[in-house]
């Protein structure tokens, strides 16, 4: 059997006295569409970060393509929930996704080659007619699928994606959903989103995080699974995609 | 304003010439460093590099008039002290658990109080005020290449590191992500941060580098969509402001340095009110 894409092993992490996560151990296989799942401050985000390197475990082993996080970087595109950045910084929308391959990039402009392969990645999330508008004057939902674009320029193999589903208008939704299936076929992608009723429909595993991770096929995942993880009452939301007027669709 | 220019055109004043070529020079890298420093939001890091030059100044006109150390000019003393303040201030930043804030501001202060401390204790007349409220009418030929050379450096770096700036200044964790030494660029932007305050105090004094530094980036952030627009709109205000502020001063016989910045201030409060006029009719 090859190698897991992602592997977390007895992996714990503290903030000083505080425990964020405790023993996590599971894997994420090559081609897979996964869903992380949890409340507020349950470690989501923190799964994401630990495996783009930006923080390290306490204890436990991390591997990402069989390497060290860090060095898989650059194998890795990622889309934040929130970017720290001036909302008036004055940059076009073309510009943000060429930052996809800043690295690769040496001097001067970008040749003709490259901005065609960024207008591609646009046109990939349904936004190549904003190339030319300011990333200031966008919708959050605009920005999230420019953001997305740019994690695709960077040509990855593993895709993570921090609530893509944040700012996502329920006709936008099945559009969404068929630009995660289209991208599954060549990447792994892990999403972090509260919304499991949203992104059931593509996500084949669900793992649920708490401090804790227990892992699920989404199949298996059931109204009591979600109140364990966030400790209280939840809200169940049934979307229909196959709804053709989706204003209706949410009950 | 007729008499300014036949002033600036006549061979016997070259003093107001070389201020004008001086603050259209200048504009250059005002312009583009003012860019960097207005998006990347570190305008306050700028002051207190600003403020430490002071203490370089002090040091290297100390060292002169006390000890007779004549190699020791002051424009040395404060590259010195603005590089050792770009470096502290962007390493604490960049590294310790410290407040930012609080150890920029206590930057920003022992740089000046060494400088006033080293300055009171050199023997004879030290002109402190040229030093905080700069005499663009003292600049000379040299400075003049000096400027030029500043603007050659600053004009090849930001070209050929045109997109790696942008990035680390627009989203600076996802350039780390990207496998882009983050750190070492900001470091680096921070040093021409500093090199372009030192070279520029001359104009208008260490107290008052800061405002036109920023000004006229801030203006541009208004009208310009890009940051290369940003960068040339930016210019191109600077040497408005500082040709006007320079005209003023000599008509209505005004210290320049400050005459150019209320010039830049009062135009900065005009665009924003206008804007806000234009938004709300």
């Amino acid at each position: 059997m090859s190698e897991p894409d992602v592997c977390f092993k007895d992996v714990s992490l503290d903030f000083g006295n505080v425990s964020v996560l405790k023993n996590v151990n599971f894997d994420i296989e090559h081609g897979e569409i996964v869903s992380l799942l949890g409340p507020n401050g349950g470690g989501k985000t923190t799964i994401l970060k630990l495996i783009l390197g930006l923080i390290r475990p306490t204890r436990g082993s991390i591997t990402v393509f069989g390497s060290t996080p860090e060095s898989a970087r650059r194998s890795v595109g990622y889309m934040p929930q929130h970017m720290r950045y001036d909302p008036h910084f004055p940059v076009s929308v073309l510009d943000v996704v060429l930052m996809g391959r800043v690295d690769r990039h040496r001097f001067g402009s970008y040749k003709s080659s490259e901005r065609h392969a960024a207008l591609n990645a646009l046109s990939e999330t349904g936004v190549e007619e904003l190339a030319k508008r300011p990333f200031s004057d966008l919708s959050g939902g605009q920005r999230q699928r420019v953001l997305i674009a740019r994690a695709l320029f960077s040509e990855p193999e593993l895709l993570l994606l921090d609530e893509p589903t944040a700012n996502v208008d329920l006709l936008a939704e099945s559009q969404f959903l068929e630009i995660l299936r289209r991208l599954n076929e060549r990447m792994t992608v892990v999403i972090v989103s509260h919304d499991l009723g949203f992104v059931s429909d593509v996500v084949g595993k669900v793992i649920c995080v708490h401090g804790h991770v227990v892992v699920h096929p989404t199949s298996v995942v059931t109204g009591e699974i979600i109140q364990d993880v966030y400790g209280g009452d939840i809200r169940m939301v049934r979307h229909d995609h196959s709804c053709p007027d989706a204003e209706h669709a949410h009950e | 304003m007729i008499e300014f220019i036949h002033v600036v055109c006549d061979p016997n004043t070259p003093f107001l010439r070389h201020a004008l070529f001086a603050g259209l020079l200048a504009s250059v890298s005002f312009g583009i460093m003012g860019t960097y420093v207005v998006t990347r939001r570190i305008s306050y890091i700028a002051g207190a590099i600003s403020h430490c030059v002071l203490g370089g100044i002090g040091a290297a006109v100390y060292a002169q008039g006390r000890h007779g150390i004549a190699w020791m000019h002051p424009m040395g003393g404060a590259i010195i002290a603005a590089l050792a303040a770009a470096l502290v201030i962007g390493i604490v930043s960049l590294y310790a658990r410290e407040r930012e804030d609080t150890v920029i501001s206590a930057v920003w202060a022992i740089g000046m109080a060494t400088g006033l401390i080293f300055i009171s204790k050199t023997p004879g007349y030290v002109d402190a005020m040229g030093y905080l409220f700069g005499n663009i009418l003292l600049i000379t030929r040299r400075d003049l290449f000096v400027i030029m050379g500043l603007n050659a450096v600053i004009l090849i770096l930001c070209y050929m590191l045109y997109h790696r700036f942008m990035a680390i200044c627009f989203d600076e964790e996802f350039a780390r992500l990207r496998g882009l030494p983050a750190r070492a660029y900001y470091l680096l932007l921070l040093i021409l941060t500093a090199l372009t305050i030192v070279l520029l105090v001359r104009i208008v004094g260490i107290v008052l580098v800061i405002a036109l530094l920023t000004l006229p980036a801030a203006i541009a952030g208004h009208f310009a969509r890009r940051l290369w627009q940003m960068m040339l709109l930016a210019i191109v205000i600077c040497m408005c402001v500082t040709t006007g502020g320079l005209a003023m001063s000599f008509v209505s016989n005004l210290p320049s340095g400050p005459t150019i910045i209320i010039t830049a201030g009062v135009a900065y409060l005009v665009v924003l009110i206008g804007k806000k006029m234009v938004a709300n009719p």
